[in-house]
């Protein structure tokens, strides 16, 4: 009786049936690949699909924030080219690892205050709010380095520094797992935790459900809003600091049309894009659905193109069955 | 039928779970002012879409100017020359009053735009009923009343023989109602009709030739002029009889006002209309704000949702300078909140504990307070009801919620605008009971309203606003629920 209880509580969590869906969906997907594929079921490419899918984690937690108020940030890819270029030019330049993902970290971290102040104070429109700053976060990810690639990151600080950042982001493992997977859990937790247990969280949701409502509420609007952009840019300069180590180098293409991956976990996993609802644990699942289909579709040797479209139905449905569930509602 | 526009016979109208109108039987005539007074807000909605755009009825007909429109054998699907006018405008903003009147209302059949034309036309028309505006005012620009009346002219002139005012009193003022009624009663005699649905008793008394009273989807009795003042008060109280209301709100006035100095205090507010506002809240007081002029009062009500900032003066409380819509200690509700207050996507208890987290260590991360708050709530708002979701709560849960939020919150100050606006009689007993445990708990509450009947019970002062002062109006003591009603 009280495990059925307990089951109906989970059940009853706003969004958890999404994220319970995304989950079984994640399952069916790993096991209908396997069985075309043995090989996906292999402990390497577990370990890959952990590595892989901790970008499109980051990315979604990030987009997930910014969903659950109701907005949007077509910012990410762009921070994220941002940070890689700017955390590999500033290395090859000497300056030390740390230092460089500090500078790159506070410059990612304004493009986030710039987002949050022209959505949450002056009321512009997300989408081209966001959309001024990926240009302006891609452009400088073009000129720190003069329009062109970096060379290789240890060029002026050695192989061994060079190889401890690579090493630390991307190519270690810690408990026989990778360490960009546990980077990224940790970073999951930090804020399944802050939106699930917190004030802030509450008001996030808030926001996304009703903002007229919630600026009544005494619920600060603006450094709300803010703080999700912030969200957002922390998580899109950590995965620059993950794709400069995968590379050791800097590419200005880095991170092309990651925001919209980063949609895409957040939907699949049961995040409203019309805000107000989802849970971050969704998003999880979401991700690991998205680099499951590709990392599946590979294995099986289909086109890209192929990949390309099973995605984005796959996206569309999610966001389709969202919109008709709260019709029903209505 | 002879003189009939509308008649509604023996009409059921269900959606798929729910029957929203029930064996519904009406009426009007040409020329006739019809009153409704809904006793509860069930299948209002439905009947006014219904009358205008014909839904699929289970059973019935609706006959409109004569004609069958509507019938439960088949279905037309056609919509009828009716105009509903509420507190939405139906004008489209950006448009002047010609072209919201003429091109895009069934004014003229012209294609090309030629403006002078169309002011030679509509001049009679303003002249007809002596209202003096710009043909060329865009619509956003018009006050409520001034949209009201374009929003009558343009039905008028395209030809709508019957006319719905909804809640009109919701949103004009007292003096602008008098001048409404004239224009009413004006075309009556030119054979239009009207449907005026409210939920005050007095207003319907005043200008209706007949009233039906609705509840639950059904049309209960129709009363004529005469059996109003016998019958209207009688059916009125049974209304709200079942609402806790009468006996829990005596001895309201004896409640403790702390008279050490005003709470909330409004210094010099100068903005487009109002100029050097000064108002003094003090601790624990109802205090009824009344609109006598709209732009003021929609110019107040702005500066308290923090829409907009006042050129010069400010909310003080205690005497500090506050933003209200960034401090706990004051708690703003908004009209109809039941829609606009609500957080529809948060579970019954992230919408009752949003606001006490400033006074309840963690709250959201310990679930043991949230229980225990259920355990203490359990008795006054149900057992099962924190499990509901919020979407799915009746009008009137929704409206329990969002004021056990505030109980919760404990402001120094409630300030509710329009509170009773769409109300039903049982929610307008129920809002009142909700302002009563305000009080109690000590929370000043500030009402900003049109029509002040629904709030005399509880009413320590009464402020009049006009366009720069606040004039207080005197209580006469003793009078009598049903009465005040």
């Amino acid at each position: 009786m009280k495990i059925k209880k307990g089951i109906k509580q989970i059940f009853e969590i706003r969004g958890m049936g999404a994220t319970l869906t995304a989950f079984v969906g994640l399952i069916v997907i790993y096991v209908a690949f396997g069985i075309l594929n043995p090989k996906v079921f292999s402990g390497q490419n577990v370990l890959n699909l952990l590595r892989s899918m901790s970008k499109y984690l980051l990315i979604g937690i990030g987009q997930s924030y910014v969903m659950i108020t109701g907005n949007i940030d077509l910012s990410i890819g762009s921070v994220v080219a941002m940070s890689a270029m700017l955390t590999a030019t500033l290395m090859t330049l000497g300056v030390s690892p740390l230092a460089a993902m500090l500078i790159s970290l506070i410059c990612g971290l304004l493009i986030g205050v710039v987002n949050g102040v022209l959505v949450g104070k002056f009321r512009l429109p997300p989408f081209i709010a966001t959309l001024g700053t990926m240009f302006v976060a891609r452009g400088i990810g073009y000129m720190v380095n003069g329009n062109r690639n970096t060379d290789n990151i240890g060029i002026k600080l050695g192989k061994d520094v060079a190889d401890k950042f690579q090493n630390f982001f991307y190519y270690d493992k810690t408990l026989g797992v990778y360490n960009t997977f546990w980077i990224s859990l940790v970073i999951f937790i930090v804020f399944f935790v802050l939106l699930s247990r917190t004030r802030t969280g509450r008001h996030i949701y808030a926001i996304g459900s009703n903002v007229d409502a919630a600026r009544l509420s005494g619920v600060n609007v603006i450094s709300t809003t803010i703080k999700t952009y912030l969200v957002s840019a922390f998580c899109s300069v950590v995965v620059g600091f993950i794709l400069c180590a995968q590379a050791g180098m800097g590419n200005m293409e880095a991170g092309n049309t990651y925001e919209m991956y980063g949609v895409a976990a957040g939907v699949i996993g049961g995040v409203s894009p019309l805000g107000g609802s989802g849970l971050l644990l969704g998003t999880f699942a979401g991700a690991a659905v998205w680099q499951t289909l590709e990392n599946g579709l590979n294995m099986i040797g289909a086109q890209v193109g192929i990949q390309r479209i099973v995605i984005g139905v796959i996206v569309v449905f999610a966001v389709l069955a969202d919109a008709v569930l709260r019709n029903r509602k209505q | 039928m002879e003189n009939e526009v509308l008649h509604m016979s023996r009409v059921t109208y269900k959606t798929e779970d729910r029957v929203l109108l029930q064996d519904f039987e009406l009426s009007v005539l040409e020329g006739e002012i019809l009153g409704i007074l809904p006793l509860n807000g069930y299948g209002l909605k439905a009947f006014l879409e219904l009358i205008k755009e014909n839904l699929p009825l289970y059973f019935g007909q609706v006959f409109y100017e004569k004609k069958l429109v509507n019938s439960w054998k088949d279905m037309h699907r056609i919509t009828n020359d009716i105009t509903v006018i509420e507190d939405v405008s139906s004008l489209v903003a950006g448009q002047d009053i010609l072209s919201n009147i003429y091109m895009i209302g069934k004014g003229s059949d012209q294609y090309f735009i030629r403006e002078q034309e169309l002011e030679k036309k509509l001049r009679p028309f303003l002249e007809d009923i002596g209202f003096e505006i710009s043909p060329y005012t865009k619509a956003e620009a018009l006050t409520a009343f001034e949209r009201v009346m374009v929003e009558i002219l343009r039905a008028v002139i395209s030809g709508h023989r019957l006319i719905v005012l909804h809640e009109i009193s919701s949103f004009i003022g007292e003096w602008q109602m008098v001048r409404l009624y004239e224009i009413m009663n004006h075309y009556v005699k030119q054979g239009f009709s009207f449907i005026f649905i409210s939920g005050h008793v007095e207003e319907l008394k005043g200008v209706c030739h007949r009233t039906a009273l609705m509840s639950n989807g059904k049309i209960l009795k129709i009363l004529d002029r005469e059996e109003m003042d016998r019958h209207l008060l009688k059916i009125y109280k049974e209304g709200a009889g079942n609402v806790p209301l009468a006996n829990k709100i005596e001895g309201t006035k004896t409640i403790s006002k702390n008279q050490d100095g005003p709470v909330l205090e409004i210094r010099n507010m100068t903005g487009q209309i109002l100029q050097g506002l000064e108002l003094r809240v003090a601790r624990g007081e109802y205090l009824v704000i009344k609109a006598k002029d709209n732009r003021a009062f929609e110019e107040l009500r702005r500066y308290v949702l923090g829409k907009s900032s006042p050129k010069e003066g400010a909310f003080y409380l205690n005497g500090k300078k506050v933003d209200l819509t960034q401090t706990r200690d004051v708690a703003v509700i908004k009209e109809r909140a039941d829609e606009t207050m609500i957080f529809p996507r948060m579970s019954y208890m992230d919408n009752l504990m949003l606001t006490a987290d400033h006074r309840i260590k963690n709250l959201w991360s310990s679930p043991s307070i949230a229980r225990s708050i259920k355990r203490e709530l359990k008795d006054e708002l149900g057992e099962h009801i924190f499990e509901k979701k919020v979407e799915n709560l009746s009008q009137k849960n929704k409206i329990t919620l969002v004021y056990y939020r505030v109980l919760m919150q404990r402001p120094k100050v409630a300030i509710c605008i329009l509170p009773f606006k769409d109300a039903d009689i049982r929610l307008r007993a129920r809002i009142m009971d909700m302002h009563h445990k305000l009080l109690k708990k000590g929370i000043a509450v500030v009402t900003l309203t049109m029509n002040i009947t629904d709030t005399m019970l509880l009413a320590d002062r009464v402020l009049e606003l006009d366009k720069n002062k606040l004039t207080e109006l005197k209580i006469e003591e003793g009078q009598d629920y049903g009465e005040k009603l």
